[in-house]
Order: structure tokens, then C-alpha cells, then sequence
């Protein structure tokens, strides 16, 4: 089992069972019951994107937005084998992946995207301003990695499959950040 | 601090955020439009024009992808031209002016280029043209999985002006001033 099955399971008990149903609902058509799934777990999917995508408080909108409207899309092939936060979780992954492989392309003849500024707002860092800061200064890819990693808990093999990089680049990008960001906190 | 200090602050990172708007309001909208999950979801509709717009796209975009193979161009995507008329999205009536008009600058010009020098300003264009190109591809890649999207609809477009520019830019190193009819 995963670590981020593991980590959908800390949730109160029965809770799985209420995504169950309510997935059973919205399969068969309810907006109301996926409204209720988008209310029990965009909070987890907003953390995912806002992270992953440098804590742009509008790209994370769209590609909160994205991932849920992505889910709706492809609720007939969730049977059920993960649980439904698990699944969709993933799904978030592939989302904000190939919204950055777009704009890397779409940025390759004009600068390297590392070193693009990010537009938009950026939202209010909280508690850990320091540490989230840190991480949003990360270059992509070392991020990607990180993210998944340390805060999400997959495995190098999760990360590799789901990031389309080999097994190896995702230990060197994860040394890569923890080596950075150790640098800028000990600043 | 060590990696273990490290990690462990990382693990205690809430796990969950809250945007600052709502936004199950645009995602219900997007939903709309689909009525049902996927299986049982029609294609978006298209009126018209829509499909006007669309036939008129795939038939300059294959025309330019010819006239650039003839002369020893890059070779453009094929499933660019060749995608599908149902999943191929909107674009606005005055970017495809805009885009038609560049193309009318640009045809007469490319009949008479020979293969691009390597390193010369028209070899240049032509690759940030298949750059482009390529993007497009993506971008329509994209579309097909969520043709609602207006992110993605806002690059297309976005696309497409570039692909404007690089054309322009291909007349003017051909000797041909752009008549500026499509500004």
C-alpha cells in the first residue's frame, strides 16, 4: 500500500464509506453528491496544486478547478480498488503535471521556465511561512519531487511513474531540494 | 538543521489549504455543460459557426504545413491539421482573421524559399514555428480530455497569436513586407 493510501486512512472512521456512497450518486449522475466530494476533499486538493505549482493562488484555482472538472470526466472508471481520496489525489498529480509540461512548452523558445516568474498572487504562507517560501523558490522539477516525497509520502517508483523521470533523477532532485532548502533556512 | 529535522518539518506541513474564492461555482459551470460524468457525455455543441471557424483552421493550418513540406521546411505535425473537428475548440472570430490574413501574406511568399541555411533568421522561424506547432499539439492534446477548459482555450488562442508572429516574421526575412492587412 502506498504511503498516500496510508495517509487517506488517518481520516475519521466511516468516512470512506460516506465517499463510497457518495460516489455511487455522482456516478449515476448526482451534482450534489459530487459537490459533497468536492467539499470533503478540496482542501487536500488545493494544498497538492498550491504547493506544486510555486503557491500561485490563480493557477492553483485553475488547476483546482481542472482536477475536479477532470474527475467528473473520468468517475466511471473509479471502481472502487483505492480509496476515492487516493484516486483522486493521482488524478491531481496528472493534472498539474500536464498543465506544466504545456507551459514548458509553450515557454521553450522564450526562457527556461525555472527561471520564469510565476504570475498571479501569491497566497498567505501561514505558520510555516518560512519553510512553504522556501519550497515555493524551488526549481520545478526538484519541487515536483519534494512535494510528492516529503510532504505527500509516495515512493521514488510513484514519483518516477507518475512524473514520467527515472527512479534515479527523483532520488537527485530529491537531494537537490532538501540540499537547497537546508541551505536557505540555515541562512 | 539536518535532514531529519528537515523531513520532519515538511511531514507536519498542513495537509490542506482553502482558496481564498470558492470555486465550486466555476467548476458547477463547467459540470453544466456536461450534464452527466463521461460515458453517457455528449461532445460540446457547436453551432455553425463554430464549425466554420473550425473547418476553415484545419484547412489554413494544412495548407501551411504543404506549402513549408514542399520547400524543405519543418514537416509539421500531422495530428494538428488532421484532429478531429469535434474536439477542436473555439476560436474568436477575430483571431482567425487575424490569423487568415497572415496567412495570405505568407503563402505567395513560401512558393518561391528554398531549404533554410542553417543559422539564418528564416531557419531560425521556421523551427520556432514547429515549436509552436508542437505546443499546439499539447495544447489540443489537452483539450480533448477537457474541452471546457478555459485555461486551455486561452493558450490555444494564445497559440495561434504566436503563430501569427512567427509567420509574419517568416515574410519579412523573405523580402516581403507584410502588407499589414491582418493588424
Amino acid at each position: 500500500m502506498s504511503a498516500v493510501a496510508e495517509l487517506d486512512q488517518t481520516g475519521a472512521p466511516g468516512e470512506a464509506d460516506e465517499d463510497v456512497a457518495l460516489v455511487a450518486q455522482a456516478q449515476a449522475g448526482s451534482q450534489q453528491a459530487f459537490e459533497q466530494l468536492y467539499r470533503r476533499h478540496q482542501g487536500r486538493v488545493t494544498a497538492l496544486c498550491w504547493r506544486m505549482c510555486g503557491a500561485n493562488e490563480d493557477l492553483t484555482s485553475q488547476l483546482v478547478q481542472d482536477a475536479f472538472v477532470r474527475a467528473w470526466q473520468k468517475l466511471d472508471t473509479f471502481r472502487g480498488d483505492a480509496q476515492f481520496g487516493t484516486w483522486l489525489h493521482r488524478l491531481t498529480v496528472n493534472v498539474v503535471l500536464s498543465d506544466r509540461r504545456i507551459r514548458m512548452r509553450v515557454a521553450a523558445r522564450e526562457m527556461p521556465l525555472e527561471q520564469a516568474p510565476e504570475p498571479g498572487r501569491v497566497m498567505p504562507l501561514g505558520l510555516d511561512a518560512d519553510l512553504e517560501s522556501a519550497i515555493a523558490r524551488l526549481p520545478e522539477r526538484a519541487r515536483t519531487v519534494l512535494v510528492l516525497h516529503d510532504v505527500e509520502g509516495l515512493k521514488h517508483m510513484e514519483i518516477a511513474e507518475l512524473a514520467d523521470m527515472a527512479v534515479g533523477t527523483s532520488k537527485a532532485q530529491l537531494h537537490r531540494a532538501r540540499q537547497m532548502l537546508r541551505k536557505w533556512l540555515n541562512e | 538543521m539536518n535532514d531529519n529535522d528537515l523531513i520532519q518539518r515538511l511531514r507536519r506541513l498542513p495537509r490542506e489549504r482553502e482558496l481564498s474564492q470558492d470555486a465550486w461555482p466555476q467548476i458547477a459551470a463547467r459540470l453544466e455543460a456536461k450534464v452527466t460524468p463521461a460515458p453517457a457525455a455528449a461532445p460540446p455543441a457547436q453551432g455553425p459557426w463554430a464549425a466554420l471557424a473550425t473547418a476553415a483552421c484545419i484547412v489554413l493550418l494544412a495548407s501551411v504545413g504543404f506549402r513549408l513540406e514542399t520547400q524543405g521546411g519543418p514537416v509539421p505535425d500531422a495530428a494538428i491539421s488532421a484532429a478531429p473537428a469535434s474536439h477542436l475548440p473555439l476560436l474568436s472570430a477575430s483571431t482567425e482573421r487575424e490569423f487568415s490574413g497572415a496567412l495570405q501574406d505568407l503563402l505567395p511568399i513560401t512558393v518561391d524559399l528554398g531549404k533554410p541555411i542553417p543559422g539564418t533568421p528564416l531557419a531560425v522561424y521556421e523551427q520556432s514555428l514547429s515549436v509552436v506547432q508542437g505546443a499546439e499539439k499539447a495544447v489540443r492534446q489537452a483539450l480533448e480530455q477537457d474541452p471546457e477548459s478555459r485555461y486551455l482555450n486561452n493558450m490555444l488562442t494564445d497559440l495561434k497569436r504566436r503563430q501569427i508572429d512567427v509567420l509574419r516574421s517568416i515574410a519579412r526575412v523573405s523580402g516581403e513586407p507584410s502588407t499589414g492587412s491582418t493588424s
